[in-house]
């Protein structure tokens, strides 16, 4: 078990490494200076005190220092399309909205996910299996973009049941949860469906049935229990999908949330911002990951058994 | 399934011919060993491809999946012959327009034809998807191949380095690449062959693991022969069930990948454009013509079905082991 978590922690300061440092050779290979603009607008000399300023006449491995450093004390550097914004900041204001909708996006993901999985299994083959399947066929082929325009259009311009701009009020919250849950919802159904199926047709079902249990508390307290183990393990890649597809809800909904300010960096090539959000990102699923990866080898130790790479 | 032939007995002939008790001779005769038999080669032999095909056949819905994919190429390589359009030609009198029997999918916000920009879409989608996977296939490939022939040390490594960047999350280092090295077909092309060919190494190495240490790989070993013609010859030949697999399953990732990047401005480049492209452009217009956002996004929808479907067929039939 400690050894467990020692080689998790390990690994996983190496990936945060490496991320670093692949951003920083990254942003470094881009042609020109940050403050090329800068130069268009103010001239050479400006231009030149900038560099200056920020350090970007040192040599690269002096830079390279200073970033990490910063990097373990936190900083993340500062804006380049709004000066004097520290990109700290912006992350500290506009990660709280995110963070909630994204969260509540994964509870309703794995919450209607299972519950869809389990009555597919269940019926397997009936209608019931066939709605679920199409249902789950559409949200995995369909980009998330499209489903959130389509429901601001039917339940939001059309219909007026709910506010399509902001977060201010829970009915804000209803339509980009729904947009942002859809993909993982189709996701984690088709999962659970095939686990239960998988442990339905085990021995020990067949004898929690034959001792005389009811079906209900079978499936309840033996098949739930067993199935849903391969599911809890997709939380980690559930986690990353609903991170990028908050990018594009985020900016459909206009919810000032983190998501939202990617993209807006991204348009307007504050190359900065955008790598330090890549990082704050980046360092947010692999530490969730690293929670997630020892939690399991508490929870299940058989687990450990699929992380060896043998 | 085999069924040995059950002996027919006749009851109205028991009667008559039936042995006397007692005389074992009559009662147990012995069988013999019919050596021409024992070799006898019922059916023909069946090669991997032969009996894959077998299985894959008898599977609908994989088959209807495959039929589709090989329509959709088809329409990408020759689709420009089906209209009479120039997908980039503007009409500006005839913006915006329904589906008619002049334009099939109406006309978008300059008065471009539609239905030839869906077709030039798909072709442009399908090539990022499938040159991608070409490459990051070929590096994965390679990468796994060698990690798994040398073992030991360097195997160890080279997994290493896999775990780590397997880490990273690959969405936010594609919107890193492509900011670096500017938006366009050929930079989507690369930062998708970059992130990719992590999943097809480690599948790749842990089959060649496996097939490392077969009997024919022994004989071929002992025969003199390299080990890098080994590995050319008979281990990546033989794992090529699960590459394939793998980069069926890969493209309906890719095309989804470029349609998310598109929507956040990082997709192909004007003039070209995706159907990642054309959905992210009609979804701004989506509240007044809502047609234009329909006919991309149902192609892409229908392109990643399709994939899907060939993609999970062709795991059951290529390689029942990995099936779930």
């Amino acid at each position: 078990m400690l050894r467990m978590t020692i080689r998790i922690v390990v690994s996983t300061v190496l990936t945060l490494w490496t991320i670093a440092t692949i951003t920083f050779v990254l942003m470094h290979s881009i042609p020109g200076s940050p403050f090329t603009r800068i130069d268009d607008e103010f001239g050479p000399m400006i231009q030149a005190m900038m560099e200056e300023r920020y350090g970007l006449n040192d040599p690269l491995h002096v830079q390279y220092g200073r970033y990490l450093a910063n990097l373990v004390r936190g900083d993340l550097g500062f804006s380049l399309t709004r000066p004097g914004l520290r990109a700290n900041a912006i992350i500290a204001r506009t990660f709280p909205p995110s963070a909630r909708l994204g969260l509540m996006a994964i509870a309703l993901s794995f919450t209607t996910g299972i519950l869809l999985g389990v009555t597919a299994a269940v019926n397997q083959g009936k209608m019931a299996d066939k709605i679920a399947l199409f249902f789950a066929t559409l949200g995995i082929t369909t980009p998330n973009f499209v489903f959130a325009t389509l429901f601001i259009y039917v339940f939001g311009v059309h219909l007026r049941w709910f506010p399509v701009m902001g977060i201010d009020t829970p009915a804000h919250y209803v339509l980009p949860l729904v947009a942002l849950s859809i993909g993982t919802v189709a996701f984690v159904s088709r999962l659970t469906r095939s686990s239960v199926l998988d442990v339905i047709r085990q021995d020990f079902i067949r004898t929690a049935r034959a001792k005389g249990l009811t079906r209900q508390s079978v499936l309840y307290k033996h098949v739930l229990r067993n199935a849903i183990i391969p599911v809890i393990t997709v939380l980690g890649p559930v986690l990353a999908t609903t991170l990028t597809g908050s990018f594009v809800i985020e900016s459909i909904f206009a919810i000032p949330g983190l998501g939202n300010q990617l993209v807006n960096a991204v348009s307007n090539r504050d190359y900065t911002m955008i790598m330090a959000m890549t990082l704050f990102f980046s360092f947010i699923l692999v530490l969730g990951n690293m929670l997630v990866d020892i939690l399991y080898s508490v929870v299940d130790p058989r687990i450990t058994l699929h992380n060896t790479n043998k | 399934m085999y069924e040995p032939d059950s002996p027919t007995i006749d009851p109205a002939a028991q009667t008559d011919d039936w042995p006397l008790p007692g005389d074992p001779t009559i009662l147990f005769l012995p069988m013999g060993t019919d050596v021409a038999m024992l070799e006898r080669i019922d059916r023909e032999s069946m090669s991997f491809w032969q009996d894959s095909w077998r299985r894959l056949r008898k599977n609908k819905l994989a088959l209807t999946g495959g039929v589709f994919v090989i329509l959709f190429t088809l329409i990408a390589i020759f689709g420009p012959m089906l209209t009479r359009y120039n997908p980039n030609s503007q009409q500006l009198r005839l913006t915006n327009q329904g589906p008619s029997a002049t334009h099939w999918f109406g006309t978008d916000q300059f008065g471009r034809d539609l239905f030839t920009r869906v077709v030039y879409g798909i072709r442009i989608s399908l090539i990022v998807a499938y040159v991608s996977t070409v490459f990051s296939v070929a590096i994965g490939v390679t990468y796994g191949t060698v990690s798994a022939v040398l073992g030991g040390q360097v195997d160890n490594v080279m997994m290493r380095i896999v775990d780590i960047m397997m880490g990273i999350p690959s969405l936010l280092y594609l919107i890193l690449l492509i900011v670096v090295l500017g938006p366009g077909l050929w930079s989507i092309i690369a930062a998708f062959a970059l992130t990719g060919w992590l999943g097809m190494a480690r599948m790749v190495r842990a089959e060649v693991l496996s097939l490392k240490n077969r009997e024919f790989v022994l004989a071929s070993r002992a025969l003199g022969t390299r080990m890098r013609t080994i590995a050319a010859r008979h281990l990546v030949p033989n794992a090529l069930g699960t590459i394939i697999v793998l980069a069926t399953l890969s493209i309906p990732g890719a095309i989804f990948a470029e349609a998310f990047l598109s929507y956040i401005g990082l997709g192909i480049t004007a003039p070209q454009a995706s159907l990642g492209v054309l959905a992210s452009d009609a979804s701004d217009t989506f509240m007044t013509f809502p047609h234009q956002l329909l006919f991309p996004a149902l192609a892409i929808s229908l392109i990643i079905l399709f994939f899907n479907f060939l993609g999970d067929g062709l795991r059951d039939a290529l390689d029942p082991k990995m099936k779930k």
